[in-house]
């Protein structure tokens, strides 16, 4: 297996985002290693937003390294449009994709093209892990709710290691800060992904705590990405399972209450209630509504959605 | 090898057992036609052997294609991708599990010829289980032809005939091949239906349960949107606005009464307001429904004149031409 893919060539893009202080120091380390996984290897650095020190230093590693391309974006869209933008200047079969600080042991990177096999992209899973309880914790919970949100179970969806074929990028739509969803989304299109356990990097394990800000983005990607794969062109099943159930509340508060004036003659009219009840009503029509407009824009556009993916036509083909 | 003149698609998901079936009745059935035709056979992902089986019936009938997904994605995406590479100019599509028979085809095909563009299959003597699948389907078969208002019997049986100009330029996504006659309806289409056989499964377990229903209801909402957006874009979310509004100025006359009473107004006003609010939501909506019409690429203007054109030249006789003025004038 492993010499079958050193055959073939090997892009390696680093998307530079964030925890850059050792993004200049490591790409020596990285490049000792990776050398060795392919016969022709090529480095993508991608720096999203202007980092004034940063690129100085990376530009100075890319005159001597002709080996190496340094992209500079003006902003910052997130690792997934850093990647996109590294992708597009790629020549590689295989694209591997590193973090700017240190994930995991740079030594056992070739486990990974040594056990993709027969699979698309290749995940990184940090394991065994040295870092505190608190961020293994933090890891396992968002990866419990993806599973229980998506149907598919992944342990490290977090590990921005990954070993993935030229094709799946070039199909798969990302943006802003899906990256770390990729599998989910090739999986869409029909690409399988595996997950090969790496050791994590000493340097990956101090205790990392975000602002609450960064934990509410996550948790939005995370809903973002369930309405793109699981309703992804049926946006009524989804907010018609909200809507609906906003209407079934207020239709049980509303019999209650009919049933307090018929029965018990406590009046309507002068009860909070009622409003409550009311804005239940009209929040679930309203989002039944919504998705109907949704479904209007997927039918008139539907021509150019494609819902399948095909592998192979076997078979007289002229 | 030419273009044939007619394609048959089915889709497979873990048929093993029946495909070899499957291709020996519909060699069977059409092979004493002098039918030219190839038969299209669509592997949804399958996880057993039906891959294999199929490459081998390849190799022996230069008619038959499989088209083999990626990942398993469904019966309408199956048929879609079927209808997408299909080569003929008349379309049959049937269920992959033996269930519908072949043999009704040249049946069907001669329906076709008498003028119209879709011929339907009802299973009227369906071999089914009465309480999980025949009576939702009858309910949902009832609901449908009211609320789209083409009496179709049977919108689940697979087994139809198309014209294939008329079918690549449908929509053909989600669940949305029970609504095909409905959504044809809209162009103009003519649309027969036939009594066809059927049979219980021979091998294998039925793949589909009782969920069906709430996503044929909300299915059946999405189609009522559809069909009236497409022709009139604002009038069905200003027929629907009148709800609220309606409920607004019933609590407003409320108002007045308590109002002279000497009562405390604020309940039924704010409930008022809020009525208010949602009908100038749902008008709004009607709006950009328009504005999503307009600037989306599906026109189902174009796909009326694509049927106009078909009934030109298929109207031979005088009758024919009749109806083609009267699907004209609607």
């Amino acid at each position: 297996m492993h010499s079958n893919i050193s055959a073939k060539k090997l892009s390696i893009i680093v998307p530079v985002c964030e925890r850059t202080e050792e993004t200049g120091s490591l790409f020596a380390e990285y490049k000792t290693y990776c050398d060795q996984l392919s016969d022709e290897v090529e480095y993508i650095y991608v720096v999203s937003a202007e980092r004034a020190e940063l690129t100085t230093e990376l530009k100075e590693i890319q005159a001597q390294n002709s080996d190496m391309k340094l992209i500079i974006l003006n902003r910052d869209y997130g690792e997934a449009t850093a990647i996109q933008a590294g992708f597009s200047h790629a020549t590689g079969d295989y694209i591997l994709t590193l973090p700017p600080y240190k994930q995991v042991k740079t030594d056992e990177l070739s486990k990974l093209f040594e056990q993709i096999g027969d699979f698309d992209i290749a995940l990184a899973k940090r394991w065994p892990r040295l870092d505190s309880r608190s961020n293994q914790y933090q890891t396992r919970i968002f990866n419990k709710a993806l599973q229980k949100l998506s149907g598919q179970k992944y342990d490290d969806i977090g590990c921005g290691v990954r070993l993935i074929k030229a094709e799946v990028l070039k199909e798969v739509f990302m943006y802003g800060d899906q990256w770390r969803f990729l599998p989910l989304l090739s999986y869409q299109i029909g690409y399988h992904s595996t997950e090969i356990e790496l050791t994590q990097a000493g340097e990956d394990s101090h205790k990392r705590f975000y602002s609450p800000g960064v934990y509410l983005r996550r948790l939005l990607d995370l809903l973002t990405i369930i309405f793109l794969t699981k309703f992804n062109k049926k946006p009524l099943r989804f907010f018609g399972l909200i809507g609906s159930s906003s209407i079934i509340v207020s239709l049980i508060g509303l019999f209650y209450l009919a049933f307090e004036k018929l029965v018990l003659d406590i009046g309507m009219s002068d009860r909070p209630a009622l409003v409550l009840f009311s804005l239940f009503l009209v929040l679930g029509c309203q989002l039944i509504a919504i998705g109907l407009v949704g479904e209007t824009v997927i039918f008139t556009h539907s021509k150019d959605l494609k819902e399948y993916r095909i592998k192979k036509i076997i078979g007289q083909t002229e | 090898m030419l273009n044939p003149t007619l394609s048959v698609i089915a889709p497979l998901y873990n048929e093993e057992e029946s495909v070899i079936h499957l291709h020996k009745a519909i060699r069977d059935a059409l092979d004493p036609t002098d039918i030219d035709y190839e038969i299209l056979f669509v592997d949804d992902g399958s996880k057993d052997e039906t891959v294999a089986v199929c490459r081998t019936l390849t190799e022996q009938d230069p008619r038959l294609r499989l088209v083999q997904f990626r990942r398993n994605y469904g019966q309408t995406p199956a048929m879609a991708a079927g209808i997408d590479n299909a080569k003929g100019k008349i379309l049959v599509t049937m269920d992959g599990d033996l269930q519908n028979d072949p043999s009704d085809i040249p049946m069907m095909l001669n329906k076709l010829e008498e003028g119209y563009d879709i011929v339907v299959g009802w299973r009227h003597n369906r071999q089914d289980k009465l309480i999980t699948r025949k009576i939702p389907s009858i309910i949902a078969n009832r609901l449908i032809g009211k609320v789209t208002g083409v009496p179709i019997k049977d919108n689940g049986c697979s087994l139809k005939v198309y014209r294939a100009e008329i079918m690549k330029e449908m929509p053909f996504y989600n669940e949305m091949h029970r609504f095909i006659p409905a959504l044809l309806s809209v162009s103009g289409t003519r649309v027969a239906q036939v009594k066809v056989k059927h049979h219980a499964r021979q091998f294998g377990e039925s793949k589909y349960g009782l969920s069906r229903i709430y996503k044929v209801l909300l299915d059946l909402l999405t189609i009522k949107t559809i069909l009236s957006v497409t022709s009139h874009p604002t009038t069905w979310f200003g027929k629907l606005s009148l709800i609220p509004f309606t409920v607004s100025f019933l609590c407003s006359l409320f108002i007045g009464s308590q109002a002279l009473e000497g009562q405390s107004i604020i309940i039924s006003s704010s409930i008022a307001l809020i009525f208010f609010s949602f009908g100038i939501f749902m008008l709004s909506l009607g709006f950009l429904c328009e504005l999503i019409y307009q600037k989306g690429n599906l026109k189902i203007n174009q796909l009326v004149s694509l049927t106009s054109k078909v009934l030109h030249t298929t109207s031979a006789t005088q009758s024919n031409t009749l109806q083609q003025e009267t699907t004209n004038a609607q």
